[in-house]
Formats: structure tokens, sequence, C-alpha cells
């Protein structure tokens, strides 16, 4: 299970903090939310114990007008099984018999500003953000035409140096060796830089290099969502490298597929053109066109034609 | 694939002289070596990975070598680290 730290989760969601409670961090393994309303009412079948509670209008309106005994009871119960944190929308008052349940067993109150749907929609994309699967691949992280390209290959085949005749020709750095990528929703992936390095380069017979200050803000982007993955490798005589194109290839991150492109690396390749090239053809082929069964389309048509002829 | 876990005592961690060092060292061997602290995995062989683990004083990371040399390249890179990159000597 995740955890986040309770102070993170009050900052991205500007909560007010009614009562602390005991624990540092939260522990959420999922976005789901709970609006226990049901709970209240005495049906602790099913529980969602592990999630989030939020407390509505409704279900604070059902508080106020239950016998305070069975209120007390159902608090005890709701709160004594160990949910992460309690959130009260629309900024209500939080009446004192929730106050002294939540003390009982040191459970985290807070308070936002925001009705209910709002505030729910809110928590479900800072968790689903928040947990998501992360991985850090070495690589450099590039958006070509709007494209998110990361390159990869063994240290020194030239990743940087083509990334860098990427930017010269206007396209724009995301990440440089160490590309942070996380998984935000089943099959799409977003990669950015870790803090520290953002938007730092390193060139060999340089050094550090920082593209912002180089090339100024429009030369960089701070994450973008991985859509080709290009293999950088030392041209091999024995491989057989595409040659039509009429056949995709795919790689895994994460369990997300991602077409894959090997680019062998020759002396007087100039790959950044090959990698603008790339991504041109692939947004072509994404709207519908592709150059290799089109060729191979005319080569039919003219096989057609000559074998009518010979009818 | 073998590994060792080290603490990091140099006064300023690993910063970018001592971090240029370890991928000079990790670089001269053909095996992968990959630099883990907490739950955070950084290239060894490049520099920005290394520096973008932010490790300072007390740390503990964790070296990871896998490749045909990595017996020797643990034990280059552990004396390497403790000996605190030889900051003392020069």
């Amino acid at each position: 299970m995740s955890s986040i730290p309770i102070d993170h989760l009050i900052q991205a969601l500007d909560l007010n903090v009614i009562y602390e409670g005991k624990a540092k961090s939260v522990d959420i393994g999922t976005s789901d939310i709970n609006r226990p309303g049901l709970q209240f009412a005495g049906f602790f079948d099913y529980f969602a114990k592990d999630r989030i509670q939020v407390i509505g209008k409704v279900e604070m309106t059902y508080l106020d007008s239950m016998d305070p005994a069975i209120r007390a009871e159902r608090l005890d119960h709701f709160i004594g099984s160990g949910i992460p944190c309690l959130i009260i929308s629309r900024n209500m008052d939080i009446p004192q018999y929730l106050l002294d349940s939540a003390r009982k067993f040191g459970c985290p109150i807070l308070r936002s500003k925001k009705v209910t749907t709002k505030l729910i929609h809110k928590l479900i994309s800072y968790l689903d953000s928040e947990l998501a699967p992360r991985i850090t691949r070495h690589g450099v992280l590039v958006d070509v035409y709007g494209v998110g390209i990361l390159l990869m290959g063994e240290s020194g085949i030239g990743k940087s140096e083509t990334a860098l005749e990427l930017i010269k020709r206007g396209h724009r750095l995301v990440a440089d060796d160490a590309v942070e990528i996380k998984k935000v929703a089943e099959n799409r992936l977003i990669g950015d830089s870790p803090e520290l390095i953002r938007h730092f380069m390193e060139v060999r017979g340089i050094g550090i290099i920082d593209i912002k200050a180089m090339y100024g803000v429009g030369a960089v982007i701070n994450s973008k969502a991985i859509d080709i993955v290009v293999y950088l490798e030392f041209w091999d005589n024995n491989k057989e490298y595409d040659r039509l194109g009429l056949h995709d290839e795919y790689t895994e991150i994460l369990g997300v597929k991602l077409p894959k492109i090997d680019l062998p690396v020759r002396p007087g390749r100039n790959l950044a053109i090959i990698v603008e090239v790339a991504v041109r053809n692939w947004r072509l082929r994404h709207m519908g066109y592709n150059a290799a069964q089109e060729l191979d389309n005319r080569l039919n048509s003219l096989i057609q034609s000559s074998d009518d002829k010979q009818d | 694939m073998i590994e060792k876990e080290f603490i990091i005592k140099n006064e300023t961690g690993l910063h970018a002289r001592s971090a240029a060092m370890l991928i000079k060292t990790a670089g001269s061997f053909t095996s992968d070596v990959s630099i883990i602290r907490d739950d955070k995995t950084g290239n060894a062989k490049s520099l920005l990975s290394v520096l973008a683990l932010g490790i300072f004083k007390g740390a503990r990371i964790k070296i990871q070598v896998s490749g045909p040399d990595e017996v020797a390249a643990l034990y280059k890179i552990g004396k390497l680290i403790e000996n605190n990159f030889s900051e003392e000597e020069e």
C-alpha cells in the first residue's frame, strides 16, 4: 500500500486542518473515495474503510438528526475501524461529537471549502497521479512536433547530442539522462525530469549545460506524454533493419505498449533529421496514411492492370 | 548481479566533482552500474542521473553491478567511496 504524507494532501487540495491526528502520513492504496452515509445508517457490510472518507451536506445533516447515543456508537464504529482520514466539505462547522470521536482514535479531520462533488473530483485526480506506478529510465525525453519521443540507448551513443540538434531545430527538451516515468492511465505514460537536474544536459567534452538559459524558455517543457520510443544502437552489419516500415514494433514500459523504432547510428547519419522524419511518418500513419502501404497498393494495382491486359 | 551498501562519509556528499569521479570509475567497466538511494535508481555511468539523486553526507546508498567485470567494478567503486573520493588528500 502506498502512503502519502498528509501535509502533501493538505497542501495540494488546500485543506484546513481541524484535528491533525496521530499519524504523519496516510496509508492509501486506492484513489477511490467513500461517502459514509450508509455506515451512519448502521450498515457496515462491505465498508471501504481503507478509503478517504468524505462527509458532505447530506451526511452531516443526517448525523445531526440522529439520536446522540446511537450516533456516538456508529461514529466510534466508523472511525474506530481505522479509516485513513476524514474530509468535510463546504466549509461546514465541525460538531463536537465528531471531534470527540476522532480524538479518541487519532483520526485526522480536514475541511475543504469546495462543494462535495468538486472536492471528490479533485481528490480522485490527485490520488490517481500520486499513486501512479513510476519508474526512472536512462534516456532523453524530447517533444518533437508535439510528439513525446523517448531516446534510449547505451551510454555514449549520442542521445544527448541528438537531442541537442533537435533543440536547435526548434524542438523541446523535457529530461536528459534520467527520465521519471509515471503511468497516469491504462495506456498513458507521462515523463518528466528529476527536479534537481531539470533542463540541464551533459555533453561529453563540454560538460554540464543549461538548456533553458542557453536556448530560452521556448526550448524546454516540464513534462510530456511518451508516444514513441527510439532506440539508438551501433550499426550492426548482421542485423536486419526495417526497410519498408510495414510492420510496427513495440516495447513495454510499466505495462504500456509503445511503438518502438530501432535507429542504427553511423558516422555521417544525421540522427536529428531521422528522428524528425520518423515522427512525421508516425503522425501521417496516425492520420491514416501509411507510405509503405500506399506504395504497395500502387504496385498491386499496376500488377492487376497488366494481368487484365494479358487476359 | 552483485550489490553492496555504503554510507557516504565525505563532507559535501556526492557533489559535482565526486560524482564525476564515480561515473569515471563506473564508466571504465563494461558492467551496468546502478546507484540506489531509497526508492530511486540512477545509472552510475551518467553524471546527471547520479546528481539527480541528491546524495548528501550520511546518505545510505546501494551500488548494484551486473556484467562480466562486476566483481572488479564493485571493488574499485567501493574503494573510491570508502576513501571519501580521496577528498582529504587533495
